[in-house]
């Protein structure tokens, strides 16, 4: 008969000493409960301590704790990190406050309902095994995709905390987007100035170790022991072992060419910039002509405008402070959630760049060599005063639509990681995980999520860089065993789990014979595949458990048993 | 038959479910008696063994909590859930039990007010349906 250890947690009160007594009467009278102690509040770290005191006496094979939700006291616990003499696996918690007391109408049912979830909740630690901790060396060394503005940035951040970074560009230079830019739109700085600061610093990092023309060829391990094979100029191919990879691949645009879009007079942004850049002179010259009029017209192709609309606006004070243009914007709505771009927006109106929001898109025909752009004004509240404006123009600039960098789909079945939205590299959760990717160990930052200005990359920069760090800096990836094991003997290869596990944490690997995993670079003969769960890279969720038609594959920390215990199955 | 109190066994996930149910508790909503709940990491964990093992060992009626389409915290363990959930259904229908007593609700943490209203209208309609005629006596 096993032998439980029972403490009954009063919530500082909130469960009633009747309602108490009464549990403690029924608990004393079950068969194999080692001792049964009452605490005012259970998760202070005096009681805790007591706790700690008592379990050091051993003799136990599961510990109950009956008070309020499991959730109260995983928190507590985490905080100790496992400073109690007992395996975390073999507590549970009868939930008897918000389960039971709190939701019945009278106190007896609740008594009822109590006792149930008690003699479930016994039940279920009987049958708990204890789950061991593992720990995985992780070596400083890690590989980031894509020498963008991003890219380069972590590969900065991460290079002064004395990791060795690994830096594959598939072009030719790094750089990457922000080539294009002339000035930020909050910031004093140059930008090319800034970038090639950058890029030499980079370079000249013993550190970093920097491979252009390069491409990721494939993947293979998990977590701390990724094996990248890439393949650089001349078809030379490498293996980088790494423990962590970032992806930092960026965008890239579209530019529409139909119709009027291809008149010499309509341009994109990237060319509005070096045009801004290349001129020196009191005015701007386009197709040998002064340029006296620009129109910029946003949502034409873009869904995506806000970097359209910091852009426009920064263009505009440039255009009007610079060279005396006259500018009108038109939009359909204006972007300004970025830092410092209300101010920049504002200054905009004050200097008398003319903004037009409408609703039926804006007319664009040749009059004369020049564009003529028909738009009606909404910004009106009167309908009658809603003027069709005709605004002819020397230049007309339209966005480009903003897409994932050509490779991302590949690139993502390579690396197993997720495709989001419009086919955007997806972060694994968007409100908590930011940049973590799907997997554990795999990164993503920058404009490979969404399109972003430099700024936001920059964060994002920061973010992964702190990431990689957390992960990285004990040199070693501690972890419960908590999670789902495949029995190998009973694998029938179907490739369902390797398929459906979300953190693609499971792979077909070889084995000697039936059970024997075969680590690869031996000489082994090899006999069966069957599947493997990477148990760094597992989080535990049960997905495969559930699915596998072999029913080869266990949860460690939740069997069968346990949740039939929980079912009330296991009279 | 009305002292019938259908039982329902309440499948919770980590994520959603079963925070939904302590927010229920914290508000002192008030459930029917014969509820058993299950605690799973995630949906995707339920088996279709379980849903169907439930009702041949004394459940009237089944029901999962899980979160939102789209917002699973292991990315597609609800669909795989809803999934199974149909193919249960369709089991339930060969051997010519009704459907409606094994149900998914989608909700977040903060639902415990749907939590409990579900539960209440299950059990409104278990009482109506009558015990599960398929469970072991
Ligand atoms: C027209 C335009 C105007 C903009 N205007 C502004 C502005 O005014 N202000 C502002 O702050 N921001 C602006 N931006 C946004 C800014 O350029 C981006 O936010 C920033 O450059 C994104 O950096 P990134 O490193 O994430 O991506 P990128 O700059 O796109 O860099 C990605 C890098 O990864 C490489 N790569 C891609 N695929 C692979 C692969 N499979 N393997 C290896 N390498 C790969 C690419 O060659 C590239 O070098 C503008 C962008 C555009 C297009
Ligand atoms: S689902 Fe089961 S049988 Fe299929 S590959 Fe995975 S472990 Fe093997
Ligand atoms: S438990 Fe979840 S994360 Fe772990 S291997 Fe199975 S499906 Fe993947």
């Amino acid at each position: 008969m096993p032998q439980i250890g029972i403490f009954i947690d009063a919530l500082q009160g909130s469960i009633p000493a009747s309602f108490r007594e009464k549990i403690s009467d029924y608990v004393k009278k079950l068969p194999g409960i080692a001792f049964c102690i009452e605490e005012e509040n259970l998760a202070s770290s005096e009681a805790l301590n007591r706790m700690g005191k008592r379990l050091e006496a051993g003799g136990l094979d599961g510990v109950v704790i009956m008070g309020g939700s499991p959730k109260l006291y995983e928190a507590s616990f985490q905080k100790l990190r496992h400073p109690l003499p007992f395996n975390p696996y073999l507590f549970a918690v009868a939930n008897i406050r918000e389960q039971a007391l709190w939701m019945m109408v009278e106190e007896e049912a609740a008594l009822e309902r109590a006792k149930t979830i008690i003699s479930k909740t016994i039940r279920a630690v009987s049958n708990s095994k204890p789950i061991e901790t593992q720990s995985l060396p992780l070596k400083p060394e890690v590989l980031i995709l894509g020498g963008g503005v991003t890219g380069i940035s972590i590969a900065q951040e991460l290079a002064k905390s004395g990791l060795h970074i690994f830096l594959l560009e598939k072009g030719n230079h790094l750089g990457g987007k922000a080539l294009e830019l002339h000035k930020f739109y909050n910031r004093p700085l140059e930008v090319q100035k800034w970038m090639d600061e950058k890029i030499s610093e980079v370079k000249n990092n013993p550190q970093i170790t920097l491979f252009t023309h390069t491409e990721l060829k494939r993947l293979d391990g998990h977590l701390g022991r990724f094996q990248a094979k890439i393949q650089g100029p001349d078809r030379t191919e490498t293996v980088l072992s790494v423990s962590a990879i970032v992806v930092a691949t960026g965008y890239a645009a579209k530019r529409e060419t139909k119709g009027i879009y291809s008149h010499k007079r309509v341009t994109v942004f990237p060319e509005m910039e070096k045009l801004l850049s290349e001129t020196k002179g009191p005015s701007l010259l386009w197709d040998g002509k002064k340029v006296e009029m620009v129109t910029y017209f946003l949502d034409g192709v873009n869904e995506d405008i806000k970097v359209d609309s910091i852009n426009a606006v920064k263009q505009a004070l440039l255009l009007q402070e610079a060279f005396q243009c006259q500018v009108a914007i038109l939009c359909k709505d204006m972007k300004v959630a970025a830092d410092g771009m209300e101010r920049l927006y504002r200054k905009a109106r004050e200097k008398g760049v003319l903004f037009f929001k409408y609703e039926e898109p804006p007319k664009l025909s040749i009059v004369n060599g020049q564009i003529q752009v028909d738009v009606r004004d909404t910004a009106a509240i009167q309908k009658k005063e809603q003027w069709p404006v005709s605004i002819l123009s020397d230049l007309v600039v339209v966005g480009e639509a903003f897409v994932p960098a050509p490779e991302t789909e590949s690139l993502s079945g390579l690396l197993k990681i997720h495709l989001g939205n419009r086919g955007f590299l997806m972060e694994d959760n968007p409100q908590l995980l930011r940049v973590r990717s799907n997997r554990r160990g795999i990164f993503v930052a920058g404009a490979c999520r969404f399109p972003q200005e430099v700024s936001e990359s920059l964060i994002e920069a920061r973010a992964a860089a702190q990431e990689v760090m957390a992960l990285l800096s004990k040199g070693t990836y501690i972890y419960d065993l908590a999670v789902a094991e495949v029995d190998p003997k009973k694998c029938a290869v179907c490739y369902t789990c390797p398929r459906l596990c979300p953190h693609s944490a499971i792979t077909v690997e070889k084995y000697g014979e039936r059970n024997v995993y075969i680590i690869s670079g031996t000489s082994q003969e090899t006999k069966w595949g069957a599947a493997k769960v990477d148990p760094a890279s597992c989080y535990g969720c049960g997905i495969c458990v559930a699915e596998c038609p072999a029913k080869a594959i266990t949860l460690r920390h939740l069997t069968d048993e346990q949740i039939y215990a929980q079912m009330g199955l296991m009279e | 038959m009305s002292s019938f109190d259908p039982k329902i066994i309440a499948f919770c996930c980590d994520q959603s479910g079963y925070p939904a149910a302590d927010m229920a508790g914290t508000l002192k909503l008030k459930l029917p008696r014969n509820i058993e709940i299950v605690r799973v990491p995630c949906a995707g964990r339920i088996e279709t063994i379980y849903l169907l093992k439930a009702l041949e060992k004394g459940a009237d009626g089944v029901l999962v909590f899980a979160c939102y389409e789209e917002n699973c915290q292991f990315l597609r363990g609800n669909l795989r859930a809803k999934a199974r959930l149909a193919y249960a259904h369709r089991m339930l229908e060969g051997i010519g039990l009704e459907k409606e007593r094994v149900e998914i609700c989608h909700l977040a943490t903060n639902s415990g007010v749907k939590f409990v209203e579900t539960l209440r209208r299950k059990s409104e309609q278990l009482k109506k349906m009558g015990p599960n005629p398929a469970k072991e006596s």
